[in-house]
């Protein structure tokens, strides 16, 4: 059976609020929001003759999805039609605070200490440096396991082991390092 | 002292070596074939790896749908307009149908926004014509997969001798007009419309006959005028077989 026009209205009334707010949740701005519900919905209505029985909304939830990581995607291959600006345009630069001037010496010794950091992170194998980046993006243990594909258990594990070689690794800094977002009851 | 500002710091530069050495991000496929665990052991952990050079991907790939409507409504005066919107947006003839030659011009005037000047007034001159035609209208999405358009451009089977190409305009700069390019792939000279106000619903739609438009590789390109001269805005890939 074909859906008709108002069996999508209906549809459209109905689902257009979460669908919106699966957008706004993700971080996407509100007016870019509407764009992306629109977009998502006119999938679903070049393709509403796959909408299976009487429940649209997993159809629906999969296409936003798509949207939604078409959008995101996007956002990191569009570089070369980014905008180009004249760096000697004057206008560019009417706003632009006055910086202090740099303390050189402060800035090696940062340079120094990162440096030093980066190289103990790169000798970790790859799933303990996954585990640290998405951690250090602020993602929970459970976010963390569900993006790796791998239990709780293996994350902290992970972790774990992790912050304990670079420790080691570390063990010449003054004042060792502060974990950001750290669990006390793990780093003891 | 490592400090969370040296954290950052670095972090975020292993994660741009990790971009430059990975590449880019995974298809839009390849992810969703990630999450539902289908992808090969190698395939999954060069996703994986990828994935996590691009966390915005990954939140992506995970972020939580409301299941109810218990969360903030939007107001109905909202949902309303969009509705309307959308109804505008996706109001078209139907393809296939025949239509008489007068009632075909009165639905291509009401949706054109653009004319391709010569074009424009030789399909005029053939819709001035009593007899029968079929337009086919179609839907073009920007380049490189913005706001959910695809990466790959729109294919075009073409199955009427006119088509209406709906160009949805994204950028919310204004401009005092719009101008629409369409150009062949390497063609030195391309098909330029006439300057046009924006529509109220952001759809430009330009009438081309399908002979206009032999089989091939082509881009039509929106471009914003005003005082400080022209700007590209957009381009729109797409193919005819």
């Amino acid at each position: 059976m074909t859906m008709d026009d108002a069996q999508f209205e209906a549809i459209y009334r109905q689902f257009y609020g979460r669908v919106y707010r699966f957008f706004r949740k993700s971080g996407v701005a509100d007016s870019e929001a509407h764009d992306l519900a629109q977009d998502a919905f006119k999938r679903l209505y070049e393709h509403k003759d796959r909408i299976r029985g009487p429940e649209p909304w997993p159809f629906l939830k999969t296409i936003a999805r798509t949207t939604l990581l078409n959008y995101v995607r996007a956002r990191h291959t569009s570089k070369r039609n980014a905008k180009i600006v004249e760096i000697d345009d004057p206008e560019t630069h009417d706003d632009l605070p006055q910086t202090p001037e740099p303390d050189h010496a402060q800035a090696q010794q940062d340079a120094l200490r990162r440096e030093s950091l980066g190289s103990a992170i790169r000798t970790l194998s790859e799933a303990q440096q996954q585990v640290l980046h998405l951690q250090l993006e602020g993602l929970s243990y459970e976010e963390i396991a569900a993006a790796l594909n791998i239990s709780v258990d293996a994350v902290k594990s992970r972790r774990r082991d992790a912050l304990r070689l670079l420790r080691e690794r570390m063990r010449g800094e003054p004042g060792g390092f502060e974990w950001p977002g750290a669990d006390p009851e793990e780093e003891r | 002292m490592i400090t969370k500002s040296d954290w950052q710091a670095v972090h975020a530069q292993l994660l741009a070596e990790r971009r430059s050495r990975l590449g880019d991000p995974p298809t839009v496929e390849e992810m969703l074939a990630y999450a539902n665990g289908e992808l090969s052991k190698d395939d999954e952990e060069r996703v994986r790896a990828l994935l996590v050079g691009y966390p915005e991907l990954l939140r992506a790939l995970h972020a939580d749908f409301d299941e109810d409507d218990s969360g903030e409504a939007l107001p109905q005066g909202v949902v309303n307009r969009q509705w309307n919107a959308f109804r505008r947006n996706i109001a078209r003839p139907e393809t296939g149908r025949v239509l008489q030659f007068w009632r075909a011009t009165a639905a291509i005037a009401a949706v054109l926004a653009v004319t391709f000047g010569a074009l424009l007034w030789r399909a005029q001159s053939q819709l001035d014509e009593p007899g029968l035609m079929t337009p086919q209208t179609l839907y073009l999405e920007p380049e490189g997969g913005l706001r959910g358009g695809s990466d790959v451009p729109k294919t075009i089977e073409p199955t009427a001798d006119l088509f209406l190409l709906n160009i949805p305009l994204r950028n919310e700069q204004h401009f005092d007009s719009y101008r629409i390019d369409i150009a062949a792939a390497n063609a030195r000279k391309p098909l330029r419309s006439l300057e046009a106000q924006r529509p109220e619903d952001d759809l430009f739609t330009v009438v081309v006959r399908r002979a206009f438009l032999p089989a091939g590789a082509y881009e039509a390109v929106v471009y914003g005028v005003d005082g400080a001269g022209t700007r590209q805005i957009a381009r729109y890939p797409f193919r005819v077989r």
